[in-house]
């Protein structure tokens, strides 16, 4: 679908435009998916006396939680191949930056959030999962910011 | 120094290339199939495109690619 030069006018900006409907779109399911997809733990766990809040907890089969995370990891591997595909090689220098970011305020906040959730009555799961919210936010501001900057 | 850096010294001509054709930078993002943002850095040297895409650049203007880029050695 490139270039040539015999293309009329307003072609390119179609496909910009139409690139951008695609990226955006992918890079909304990617972000859904990978922001949902720790609570798939605590959802099923919720019939898990291992993972889940006590006065909820039902014994169920390990299994049945490791498959839903199983499924619940391969929506967001899935959404994140996609969303690569659909990006150019600077998009894609962004998204890495976005993933360090997100590594990184994941290892800073993960040990306090366990620790403090131990004196503020929460389960470490909860804080886990508050973590990863907080880091996945850091890591699409930083993705946000590239972007707004070019 | 701006971040993210992913420029060196290099200057191009890309942006009076493209104002040549009458061209806006979506519309040669799109001939590219990049974004409009990576025309932008890239005209603006905040980015240096890879081998590939430069070449995809000279291919569409139809022009070597030392004569689109320069590496501000003095060589090309």
């Amino acid at each position: 679908m490139q270039e040539p030069t015999t293309t009329p006018p307003g072609w390119g900006s179609r496909q910009t435009y139409r690139r951008n409907h695609v990226r955006r779109q992918r890079t909304i399911v990617a972000v859904l998916a990978a922001a949902s997809a720790p609570f798939t733990i605590p959802l099923i766990a919720t019939t898990y006396n291992m993972l889940a809040l006590p006065d909820r907890a039902v014994v169920s089969p390990a299994w049945l939680v490791l498959g839903a995370w199983s499924v619940a990891l391969s929506i967001v591997i899935l959404a994140g191949a996609l969303l690569v595909r659909g990006t150019d090689e600077m998009e894609r220098r962004w998204l890495v930056d976005a993933a360090g970011v997100t590594g990184a305020v994941m290892t800073v906040l993960l040990p306090p959030a366990i620790f403090a959730s131990g004196l503020l009555g929460f389960f470490a799961a909860e804080a886990a999962m508050a973590a990863w919210a907080v880091a996945l936010l850091a890591g699409l501001v930083s993705y946000a910011v590239a972007r707004v900057r070019h | 120094m701006p971040w993210p850096v992913f420029a060196t010294d290099m200057k191009n001509r890309l942006k009076v290339l493209r104002a040549e054709r009458d061209w806006s930078q979506a519309e040669l993002a799109g001939r590219l199939e990049v974004s409009r943002q990576a025309v932008n850095a890239i005209e603006t040297g905040k980015y240096d495109p890879s081998l590939p895409l430069a070449f995809k650049i000279a291919r569409l203007f139809g022009q070597p690619i030392e004569e689109i880029f320069d590496d501000g050695t003095g060589n090309a």
